[in-house]
């Protein structure tokens, strides 16, 4: 059971990262959490001082001497601490225990995981844009990216505001969509949106992808090529539904063809979902421009919770049946 | 020619009301309850990419099947016996 006890959310004072930062004083609320609140002062990366090396750098047995950078004195990081400080205590925390915490480091991503690592958080909050991103610019920002692949615990994307007005959507779970591939890391992912919506008494859409490739296709009938793919996936999905999430009161599953982000974005549209639960690297679909899971991320209307590995994902996960009863058959 | 199964789709709790069937080009749509109704809606509209949902809260249904070459829509006939639904194309000499 995703049972959220501590939770970390890393914040650079950006307008999304107040948002996700309301985001995680929700999910605190709601799993009475303790809540963390990271600021990361990124450090200039070291640097070999080139005035220094000279005729040295042709000698192999002497290191070019590197340059570290300053850390920040007493005043400046008490100076931080207190804008920190500011930042969150204008949020609505309702007895939520939080706790501010600020780390000097070159990589905003490094500081977050060894945080989250030594304070053995089970979620990371984080928005999917931030200072790093131009406004119009619709990007995952490059270190939440890194947290999301490197994180051992999930992680909770939260988008930036589609428009002026509160967003419910952070504060509220009715609909929870959780796209699979019949992966470990999927079954894993609906393991967790299962659990979530019978905490939250959330409808739960359960939706599988199916590619169709046009150039396979055109070697032969297409329709036939088309029904070879999805008969197994109909199958495939009442399973995994029967299988996972059995319990859920409110669960539907869909089938549906056509490119995965395209359609992962368009059911969470469609069906206006409040969270979309995937699991990390469920999606093995990779392109130069990143990942099924980045490209959903970059367009989200809604929070985005990645489940990885960690003790959850070995709790969770048990062996699939080899058994599919059939549902419907031609 | 005996009787051909073309389809056999489990829709527990749901009476011949509940269901509809249309055949759409090569398709055979399936469909019950509110929300099988408007994914067949949509499918008609030309929305064709959902192909399959299931609630299992409300027993909504929806499915697109191709139908095998050379089978006549006419000569379709569709039974519902305990939440069972079989879809059959009747063979010759069989009244459609």
């Amino acid at each position: 059971m995703p049972d959220y006890t501590r939770i970390l959310c890393a914040v650079d004072y950006s307008e999304p990262s107040r948002r996700a930062l309301d985001c995680a004083l929700w999910w605190a609320r709601w799993h009475g959490a303790n809540l963390s609140v990271l600021h990361v002062h990124q450090q200039a990366t070291p640097v070999v001082d080139a005035s220094l090396t000279g005729d040295h750098a042709a000698v192999d047995t002497v290191a070019p001497p590197v340059v570290q950078p300053a850390p920040l004195s007493p005043q400046e990081r008490e100076a931080m601490m207190e804008n920190l400080a500011g930042f969150v205590g204008g949020r609505r925390t309702d007895g939520v225990e939080v706790e501010l915490l600020l780390e000097e480091d070159p990589s905003v991503a490094d500081a977050v995981l060894a945080r989250a690592e030594a304070l053995a958080c089970d979620l990371i909050v984080m928005s999917i844009t931030g200072e790093e991103s131009a406004p119009s610019q619709s990007a995952v920002g490059r270190e939440t990216a890194a947290v999301m692949s490197g994180a051992g615990c999930a992680v909770l994307c939260v988008p930036a505001p589609a428009g002026d007005g509160p967003d419910t959507r952070l504060a509220r779970l009715d609909r929870i969509v959780c796209p699979v591939s019949f992966s470990d890391p999927s079954r894993l992912a609906l393991a967790v949106a299962g659990e979530l919506a019978a905490q939250a008494a959330a409808h739960l859409t359960v939706m599988h992808v199916v590619e169709l490739s046009q150039v396979a296709a055109s070697a032969y009938d297409f329709d036939a090529y088309r029904e070879e793919r999805i008969e197994p996936a109909c199958r495939q999905i009442t399973e995994l539904v029967s299988d996972t999430v059995a319990d859920v009161a409110a669960v539907e599953e869909v089938v549906v063809t056509g490119a995965p982000e395209t359609e992962i974005l368009k059911a969470a549209h469609h069906w206006e979902a409040d969270l979309l639960v995937l699991g990390a690297g469920a999606s093995p679909v990779a392109s130069a421009t990143g990942t099924t899971l980045e490209k959903v991320a970059r367009e989200t209307p809604c929070p985005v919770l990645v489940v990885g590995g960690g003790p959850l994902a070995a709790a969770l996960l048990h062996p699939v049946r080899a058994a599919l009863p059939v549902d419907a058959t031609r | 020619m005996p009787n051909q199964p073309i389809a056999r789709v489990d829709l527990p709790g749901l009476e011949r009301q509940d269901v509809m069937l249309q055949v759409h080009q090569t398709r055979l749509l399936i469909a019950a309850g509110a929300e099988g109704a408007a994914e067949m809606k949509r499918h008609l509209e030309g929305d064709t990419h959902l192909v399959y949902r299931r609630d299992r809260g409300t027993g909504g249904f929806f499915c697109s099947l191709l139908l095998p070459n050379g089978v006549h829509a006419d000569r379709l006939e569709a039974t519902l016996t305990n939440g069972v639904l079989l879809v059959t194309e009747l063979g010759e000499g069989a009244d459609a």
